[in-house]
């Protein structure tokens, strides 16, 4: 197996946490074991405060390790001298960048840092770098605006796009996708997955969004109360890691959908007949009005949905009683008195 | 920072002062009977101070007690110990003469008792380790005289328990007055001496007449000074025999500032006393000039003799200051002299002190370094040369 | 697109050279206007034949404009220079529009040597007080000072890992500093505490040819070493942690820095007492003509236009015209406080940094 070949990362034994002095330390979390290889979208999901942003900046050498040892390519970082380190992983912060009258070619060339000379010239193969790093976020007519007068999704794309110039094999990006609407999110992990593999680039980063996680991911760390686990989504959906995440709160996976669910106490069971996407989407608005849908026949309380020429009517039938509603929303309505 | 601003209003003063200075000169007083035989002083000089004499009490007013000062006055009514003072006194203070415990703020002061030999009186001084006076020096190691502070540290408590019938003290503005008043409402008798805002050398001599009034020691004190003064005459009339005048440079520069006295001032009166050309004596100034220094450099690259140059000793430590005064001829052919020929080891120079009452002495060094052929015998005293 | 046209980098490279070769012909103007103006009037014509010649009908003009308005003018623009390109450092350093040079306490720490040597050494016994006023005494003493400050604030520095406690140590030792100048004045005698007053007011006259020889190499070394630092301080606008993360030694970074402003604002303030302002204006302005934050171009920029704004301020300062002149501090004030005002309220993205 090419398993080892391919390995660029490889986490053993991690004890991250905070350093007061010398002597002082707080343990934020320990035993972790995790490995990544080239060209893999890998997501870190966890709770707030679990310590997501805290094994991030471990990775990046942004934050000293209390204990254990990363290594890339075989080699643990420690002994990696900063210029080098530079040239194998770059990082994108949830820091909000604030600069005047800076162009966003001139942010991304910044990216360079590590290959050019101490005046920070740029030869041939350094624009051509910079350039290709604009065209494949999508900003290539964006080079010569202001970073400060772009929107937030762009500048987003500016700075993966610095990463990008960094030409570094490894990205870790701590919550890219926060503070950016849906359609923004989904173009940033894209554009993300793209890089990792077309490029062959590792890419971490660490979200809340479960759904862009589990449909994107090559590999997730699920960082649990006292441990991490590794895999590939479904894999972790399938052996029961996910519903663990939210263990504290009163959120349930529902392994059948593929999302997170409040669980319900003590639901009003109630019949639904009907189906393909009405009976989905009326068993949902059911379960949010906290009722249990059953197929049982011998419920006193049923839904018929009627979905005949181009319209859909919902009926209510209450022991004998019919009533039709010609939206969800009334029928709530009337539910909600009931 | 109160002293910051007090020196930034010396100097705002010293630029709106320049030609507007204007000190009401009063005109001599009547004398209509003397009290207790005792000589009626007239005043020639100073602008200061005017004394008038009443049947059993003098009236002593100080007008303009400190720089920038208008219209201010304050009265002093002397009476005799057992007399009884006037009743339409309004604002006047009344002080019980001869004093017989004195304490002085300033080492002029202190000449000032030294001419009518009453420091035996001298209870209390300010700023101890500048004083020349050998007399007072002795009774100050035995501990007859005490040290009670200066300007804004002025040992209150010590001054009470010193119990003086007089503390005569000088103005620099009105933070002065603070401390001024403050002794009143202690019950301590102040009197203003502004001797140093005189600008001739004899107005200054002429207040130990005002020292003198506290102890009815007129006698004395008229006749030395007509003496001193008659002395100071013969010098000027002498110094018009000159074959020639030459011209002279005063102060030291400091970063890009040259400060000189005016043409009107203290020094300026005394460098024409003694036949010299000031520089800047058209100006009509009393207080200082700031000039900018390449002015001033301009205009002194051929003067003739330099005196009063700071407080320099050593005529390299000019260099150290600004090493373009070496282009200076005076620099070149070494006629540099200072007044601090005579100093303590804390740098109290006695020129300010016996000096005061020692024009005449002044003047034939100054007209000594001018033309020396006038006065072939006389040995610089208060002088120097660099 | 017309847009892309106008902010399209070779135009702009072309537009940069064009007016950076029209601020360094003001700067000549200027330059021989200094020497013109003075409180001794020489006419022009003789002004050239001095300079070219180094003859002249009189004797003293020579001396006047050789001793006096050639060191005076070459002070103005080393002290121009010096004091924007240390600001600029500090603005970016610390992301901070406000800072100046003088953040580190080096003004403070120069004022505490020079006071301790002026206010304290001479009412010592038998020390004269000339002596305490030569100009190496007090430059001596000056940099003495401010070295001590910042000694402890590169040494802090190498410790603590965030830029704002550096900021907020810097000016606790500058105020702790000027707590004790404060000590020394109140007991001071009257003429020593006029003079420190004038060396507080900043003057550039007073600096010989032989003073002259120590400064100029002081404050190119300076520049120089800042050029060194044009990389790091284009990558600290992005704050430095994200620096860090693209290879930068943050310890050397800060060094070469905070030794850059030490040399340039801490020389001009030992041998020219302490002139303000400017090093917080002038990055604003130049700033404004160059818009970019980018320090290529930012960098020599601003030292031409410190070194304009300089000798703008000592023309000022002659007062052409009258006898006497007034001290170069309140004219640097004087002119920059309006500037930054203006720029503000013209153009809120003035500052590199929101």
């Amino acid at each position: 197996m090419q398993t080892h070949q391919n390995e660029i990362l490889n986490i053993r034994d991690l004890e991250i946490g905070y350093f007061f002095s010398k002597k002082k330390k707080r343990s934020i979390f320990s035993d972790i074991n995790l490995t990544a290889k080239k060209g893999e979208l890998i997501v870190l999901i966890g709770e707030n405060g679990i310590g997501k942003s805290t094994l991030l900046r471990s990775i990046a050498k942004l934050q000293k390790s209390l204990q254990g040892s990363i290594l890339i390519s075989g080699q643990c970082i420690k002994t990696i001298p900063r210029n080098e380190f530079a040239k194998k992983v770059s990082f994108v912060s949830t820091e909000i960048i604030n600069v005047n009258n800076f162009k966003v070619h001139d942010l991304v060339s910044l990216g360079r840092f590590p290959y050019t000379n101490w005046l920070g010239k740029l030869n041939a193969e350094d624009l051509q770098l910079v350039h290709q790093a604009l065209s494949m976020v999508g900003m290539k007519e964006y080079a010569n605006k202001n970073v400060n007068e772009i929107s937030d999704g762009e500048r987003q794309r500016v700075m993966i796009a610095r990463t990008l110039a960094q030409d570094t094999e490894i990205i870790v990006l701590d919550e890219p996708t926060a503070f950016l609407d849906l359609p923004n999110k989904y173009e940033i992990v894209h554009i993300l997955n793209h890089m990792s593999k077309t490029k062959n680039k590792t890419i971490i980063i660490s979200t809340h969004e479960l759904n862009i996680a589990i449909h994107e991911a090559d590999k997730i760390w699920l960082m649990i109360s006292d441990h991490i686990v590794e895999g590939a989504p479904e894999d972790l959906i399938l052996n029961r890691s996910f519903g663990k995440i939210f263990e504290n709160s009163k959120l349930v996976f529902d392994i059948n959908k593929g999302d997170f669910r409040v669980e319900k106490e003590n639901g009003f069971r109630i019949g639904l007949y009907g189906q393909g996407t009405e009976y989905f989407w009326t068993k949902k608005a059911l379960e949010r009005l906290n009722f249990i849908v059953s197929s049982d026949e011998s419920l006193n309380l049923k839904i018929i949905i009627n979905n005949e020429k181009d319209r859909i009517q919902w009926i209510c039938q209450k022991k004998q009683e019919k009533i039709i509603f010609n939206s969800i929303y009334d029928l709530s309505l009337h539910l909600k008195n009931l | 920072m109160k002293r910051v601003l007090t020196f930034y209003s010396i100097i705002f003063f010293c630029f709106s002062c320049g030609n507007n200075n204007k000190v009401s000169y009063y005109a001599n007083d009547e004398i209509n009977s003397s009290n207790s035989g005792n000589p009626k002083t007239t005043i020639s000089h100073a602008l200061g101070f005017t004394i008038n004499y009443y049947p059993d009490y003098k009236l002593i007013k100080i007008i303009n007690p400190w720089q920038g000062a208008k219209n201010i006055q304050f009265k002093y009514i002397l009476v005799n110990k057992g007399k009884k003072p006037p009743q339409n006194i309004d604002d006047a203070q009344v002080i019980e003469t001869p004093i017989k415990r004195i304490i002085c703020l300033s080492t002029t002061h202190i000449a000032f008792l030294d001419f009518i030999d009453k420091t035996n009186t001298l209870v209390g001084v300010s700023g101890s380790r500048y004083i020349s006076n050998f007399k007072v020096i002795e009774l100050i190691k035995k501990g007859e005289i005490s040290d009670v502070g200066y300007d804004q540290n002025l040992n209150f408590e010590l001054i009470i328990s010193l119990k003086p019938d007089l503390v005569m003290s000088y103005g620099i503005g009105s933070e002065a007055a603070n401390y001024i008043y403050k002794l009143k409402e202690l019950g301590i008798t102040v009197v203003i001496n502004a001797e140093y805002l005189e600008q001739t050398p004899l107005a200054k001599t002429e207040w130990v007449k005002f020292m003198a009034a506290f102890y009815n020691a007129e006698k004395k004190a008229n006749e030395k000074f007509t003496y001193i003064e008659n002395e100071y005459n013969k010098i000027v009339e002498l110094s018009k025999f000159a074959n020639k005048n030459p011209k002279v440079l005063t102060g030291l520069p400091w970063k890009d500032k040259w400060y000189v006295p005016g043409g009107n001032s203290y020094l300026a009166r005394l460098i024409s006393d003694a036949g010299g050309r000031y520089l800047w004596e058209g100006n009509d100034s009393r207080e200082s000039l700031p000039l900018d220094i390449e002015a001033v450099f301009e205009k002194s690259l051929d003067a003739d003799i330099w005196i009063n140059p700071g407080a320099a000793i050593k005529k390299e430590e000019f260099l150290i200051v600004d090493k373009r005064l070496k282009n200076l001829k005076t620099y070149r052919e070494n006629v540099i002299f200072n007044n601090n020929a005579i100093l303590n080891e804390f740098g109290g120079n006695d020129y300010w002190e016996s000096g005061i009452v020692q024009p005449h002495v002044i003047l034939k060094d100054i007209m000594h370094i001018f033309h020396p052929e006038l006065l072939k015998y006389h040995r610089l005293v208060y002088y120097r040369k660099l | 697109m017309k847009e892309n046209r106008k902010i399209n980098p070779i135009w702009f490279k072309n537009t940069y050279y064009f007016v950076f070769g029209l601020f360094f012909i003001v700067l000549l103007f200027l330059f021989f206007l200094d020497l013109f103006i003075g409180s001794v009037k020489i006419p022009f014509n003789e002004i050239i034949k001095i300079l070219f010649t180094q003859h002249s009908e009189q004797n003293e003009w020579i001396i006047i404009v050789f001793d006096f308005r050639i060191p005076k003018a070459v002070t103005a623009m080393l002290a121009g220079a010096a004091l924007s390109v240390s600001g600029l450092q500090m603005q970016t350093v610390f992301k901070n529009p406000l800072a100046g040079p003088y953040v580190l306490g080096i003004s403070a720490g120069a004022s505490f040597g020079v006071a301790i040597l002026m206010l304290g050494f001479s009412s010592l016994p038998f020390i004269t007080q000339i002596s305490t006023l030569g100009n190496w005494a007090i430059v001596i003493a000056a940099w003495i000072g401010s070295s001590l400050i910042l000694f402890l604030i590169l040494s802090v520095s190498m410790r603590v890992k965030d830029i704002m406690t550096i900021l907020i140590l810097g000016i606790m030792f500058g105020s702790a500093t000027t707590a004790i100048v404060t000590i020394l004045q109140y007991f001071s005698s009257e003429s020593m505490l006029k003079a420190f007053m004038v060396w507080t007011m900043g003057n550039l006259g007073s600096v010989s040819h032989a003073q002259l020889n120590v400064l100029i190499p002081c404050i190119i070394a300076g520049l120089i070493i800042s050029f060194f630092s044009l990389k790091t301080l284009d990558t600290l606008l992005l704050g430095e942690n994200y620096a860090k993360s693209m290879g930068m030694n943050v310890k050397l970074s800060r060094f070469l820095i905070f030794f850059s402003t030490s040399l340039l604002a801490g020389s001009i303030t030992a041998f020219c007492g302490p002139i303000g302002f400017i090093g917080i204006a002038v990055p604003h302005v130049s700033r404004l003509i160059i818009k970019t934050s980018s320090h290529k171009y930012l960098l020599p920029g601003t030292m031409l236009i410190g070194a304009v704004i300089m000798l703008i301020s000592d023309i000022i300062a002659q007062l052409p015209g009258y006898e006497s002149t007034l001290p170069v501090n309140s004219v640097t004030a004087l002119l920059g406080i309006p500037i930054v005002i203006w720029i503000i309220v013209k153009d809120h993205k003035i500052s590199s940094f929101a």
